[in-house]
């Protein structure tokens, strides 16, 4: 087991084989030490800073496992970088059909216990949609297979549903399986200003359900540019007959929108002027994401906020029903944190505030309670309780 | 009175006596599936509302006895068959399509719809539901929730997790609640994606809030003919391996094609030896590069004769051919053993070629048919089950299919489910610690065991 002090963090882990990664989980299960698993430890700046318990690092378990390419399947290690599966992909003109956030610093494994898709997405597609099959570690260090490498496949559980978007809560993921699709051959992106939000919405609403050519519908705040109070960024994929045709479609009803059309970027690559809104904050900044449970337009939000005397921008993204709000002085939202999560109760909202210190994060999280419903509640317990007796994987999450 | 009378005076008290199959001769239907497999109900059950369905799981509860959720039986693995008897509860009655949200692109829906009246209703908006088992006429929703179904137009669009936001569930204490919701961003465990696939293990799903897509512009569906199957299953390969995802990529081989080109005359060449049917949608613009991609790879695979439907009743028709290959099968013997193993695409080619050989071995006649795209296999054994011996080949037959799909990377179903009759074979996909962990999830749900029994896991 390798042990290493070099960070200012004691007791962290890196294991560097399959083996090894459950050797260190089994003896630390046995010795009923708590363990956090960590990818790209992206983040650890806003969370325990994980003094106390044992920190498994996956970073050296960053192989490819099996990739070829006319299955459209890849199965990778769990600490592989995003952006070295992204790179891998892209030389044969694949890709996830999503852009992961945050892809220099984040590995797959974390980004897949955490559910992140970011706001580039084909077809709709999530991370859930497009994982086929995990290995994970149960707590006797033993493998658990789920799934496979094959696009479709209904042979028992999913059980591998349960290690996506629960934040390592059931133990440590050592593989990951992904259906990938071939990258459009064609690309443009176009951003265009407006300065009435219904404006922008008119647009949206039209040409959200071509989520098969635009993978991406995105409103910002003027942050960027500053011409305009929005900006829609629209990115259009396909053949370049359908996405000329797609282009000059927007075109024209931006001029009926009263829009101003900033930029077309034609043949781009899928990453062109693809932020990480919301992440990597520093210590001044606070990031809240909102999410719908109908497809809203979060008027209510953004008319709130632009009512307070807060330094903020967003970005809504209606196709995932969410709005990511990034507030300069992480402290003045404490003023305002009951009249948010009064509109949030009122529509139906659920706030997500991982990217905020822990002390303000405890503030918030009693005051943005999300209302799931006691059977879930008791079935996440039983869960926790058998596939982690003695809570020591990632304990606190979701209970 | 018995416990049994006493029961079944408690399912009228819940549901009325209108709505419970008492007489055994009624219940005979309630026996089987799309299966040759078979188990008589001890009753059977019509709840009208989600409250009727539990206050009937609380009910068997109290009794012990098992329940088996159905929807419309037209499963392929025994999974709705109640082979040690029980309470079946069929969701046939719980058939409204509740609300069509065209600003949301949803349907809400009850359990016992018609997935083709779901695509029906959402039409009137330009809208449709996209997994399309070849049974969606028939299939219930709640049935393609159970065994996550797929169909043709999933290579495209995905398969029924793919499309569901959101489920209502009696879960096996009898409690009422949902899974999932309108936002899949929602952190926290994925019951949801749990539930969809669990074979009725986990509890009955009441209600489904299904994602609606828009109805593409354009489509275009071609039927190609090739000199031998290994041809058709490369030219697949290099299709999808070209980076072209059509909607569909499906493939008959001759015993199929002959068998559905005599039952429907929908023109499939007769000196083929094995067809691909590719739909391609969207704009026309884009359908027609996509077109001439298709044909540019396929070309250097010797393709004998290319056929694009006309109009909409040439495609039906090509459709037609394809999706009811099964029945047409009955030409040529009265019995067949469908296997429903995946396998990665590029090992279609020598899976199929392993199969030919077994199916000499066995000296049974193999009809292959295959939502090829996905890399999924239906090997159909046809056989007379009346020959002595014949029905016990046919399933020694499968079961060596499978294990041919396992050893080439693949599984042992893509769409059907495990059910009944796959369940012995989950030893050779997983691991004893694999399954025991399925199990633990199992007992979760499900801890007095009542929900689905006998399906899934092993027993030998």
């Amino acid at each position: 087991m390798k042990i290493a002090n070099d960070h200012k963090i004691k007791n962290n882990h890196y294991p560097d084989s399959k083996k090894e990664f459950s050797i260190i989980v089994n003896e630390l299960y046995k010795n009923k030490q708590k363990m956090i698993i960590l990818g790209g430890a992206t983040k650890t700046q806003y969370e325990n800073p994980y003094s106390s318990v044992h920190n498994v690092f996956t970073s050296e378990l960053n192989k490819v496992i099996d990739y070829n390419p006319s299955d459209l399947t890849v199965t990778v290690e769990s600490g592989i970088k995003v952006e070295s599966l992204m790179n891998l992909l892209s030389e044969n003109n694949q890709y996830l059909g999503y852009i992961l956030p945050n892809k220099k610093l984040s590995s797959i494994g974390g980004s897949t216990a955490y559910g992140y898709s970011g706001n580039y997405r084909f077809n709709d597609i999530h991370i859930r949609d497009s994982i086929i099959g995990i290995e994970a570690i149960n707590y006797n260090g033993d493998f658990i297979k789920s799934g496979g490498q094959v696009v479709k496949n209904v042979s028992g559980y999913d059980l591998h549903k349960l290690y996506i978007g629960t934040q390592g809560m059931f133990g440590p993921i050592y593989s990951i399986s992904f259906k990938v699709y071939p990258k459009p051959n064609y690309q443009t992106q176009v951003i265009v200003g407006f300065d009435n939000y219904e404006d922008v919405l008119n647009i949206t609403k039209k040409y959200l359900p071509l989520n098969w050519n635009i993978p991406r519908l995105a409103i910002y705040s003027s942050n960027k540019h500053k011409r305009k109070l929005y900006e829609l960024f629209c990115n259009i994929s396909g053949t370049k007959n359908i996405v000329d045709y797609i282009q000059k479609s927007i075109t024209e009803d931006v001029k009926l929108n009263n829009g101003n059309l900033e930029e077309i970027n034609n043949n781009t690559d899928i990453l062109v002027n693809l932020d990480d809104f919301g992440y990597n904050l520093n210590d001044e900044q606070l990031s809240i994401r909102i999410l719908s449970s109908k497809n809203s337009d979060f008027k209510h939000i953004i008319n709130y906020f632009e009512n307070c005397k807060l330094n903020f921008q967003f970005l809504v993204t209606p196709s995932i029903g969410s709005i990511s709000i990034l507030i300069e002085n992480n402290d003045s939202i404490l003023s305002y944190i009951d009249e948010i999560a009064e509109i949030s109760q009122l529509n139906n909202y659920r706030i997500i505030i991982d990217h905020v210190n822990l002390s303000l994060q405890n503030k918030l999280r009693n005051k943005f309670k999300n209302n799931d419903n006691q059977p879930v509640k008791n079935l996440t317990a039983l869960l926790k309780k058998n596939y982690d007796p003695q809570n020591l994987f990632s304990s606190g999450k979701f209970i | 009175m018995d416990i049994s009378q006493s029961l079944e005076k408690k399912i009228i008290d819940i549901v009325g006596k209108d709505f419970v199959v008492i007489d055994k001769q009624d219940m005979v239907v309630y026996e089987s599936d799309g299966t040759h497999d078979k188990g008589m109900p001890d009753f059977v059950v019509l709840p009208r509302t989600t409250e009727e369905v539990s206050k009937l799981v609380i009910l068997a509860n109290e009794f012990k006895i098992s329940i088996i959720a159905r929807g419309s039986g037209t499963g392929l693995s025994g999974g709705a068959v109640p082979i040690h008897g029980g309470l079946v509860i069929s969701l046939n009655r719980m058939n409204t399509i509740i609300d069509i949200d065209v600003d949301s692109s949803t349907a809400t829906v009850e359990a016992g719809v018609i997935n083709l009246e779901i695509s029906k209703k959402a039409s009137e908006y330009g809208l449709f539901y996209a997994p399309d088992p070849s049974s969606q006429q028939a299939c219930s929703i709640g049935g393609n929730i159970a065994e996550n179904s797929g169909g043709p137009h999933c290579l495209a669009y995905g398969v029924t997790t793919n499309h569901v936001l959101a489920i209502e569930v009696v879960l096996p204490n009898g409690e009422i609640t949902w899974f999932g919701d309108f936002n899949k961003e929602v952190p926290g465990v994925d019951f949801r994606g749990l539930f969809i696939g669990s074979e009725g293990t986990f509890g009955i799903c009441t209600k489904v809030v299904v994602k609606l897509l828009q109805k593409p512009q354009d489509v275009k569906t071609i039927l190609i003919a090739f000199n031998s199957i290994n041809d058709a299953a490369n030219a697949t390969t290099a299709i999808i391996g070209a980076g072209i995802i059509p909607a569909a990529i499906e493939m008959m081989d001759k015993t199929a094609s002959d068998a559905a080109e005599a039952a429907t005359n929908a023109g499939i060449p007769k000196n083929s030896d094995t067809v691909l049917l590719i739909e391609i949608e969207g704009f026309e613009s884009d359908i027609n590069d996509q077109e001439k991609l298709i044909s540019d790879v396929i070309y250097e695979f010797n393709p004998i004769d290319i056929k694009i439907a006309k109009n909409d009743q040439e495609r039906d028709l090509f459709w037609k051919a394809r999706k009811g290959v099964l029945g047409a099968l009955g030409r040529i013997a009265p019995n067949y053993f469908l296997v429903d193993g995946t396998v990665p695409r590029t090992k279609l080619s020598s899976v199929l070629s392993e199969v030919s050989i077994l199916a000499k071995k066995y000296n049974l006649i193999v009809a292959n048919v295959l939502h090829a795209g996905d890399g999924n296999l239906h090997p159909c054994i046809i056989f007379d089950q009346q020959i002595p011996g014949d029905t016990e080949k046919a399933l020694k037959l499968g079961g060596d299919i499978l294990k041919v799909c396992v050893e080439n990377g693949g599984v042992l179903s893509g769409e059907h489910g495990i059910g009944y009759e796959k369940r012995d074979y989950m030893p050779l996909l997983f691991s004893e610690t694999d399954l025991n962990n399925m199990k633990m999830l199992k007992n979760i749900f499900d801890p007095e065991g009542l929900f689905n029994p006998g399906k899934i896991f092993p027993v030998k």
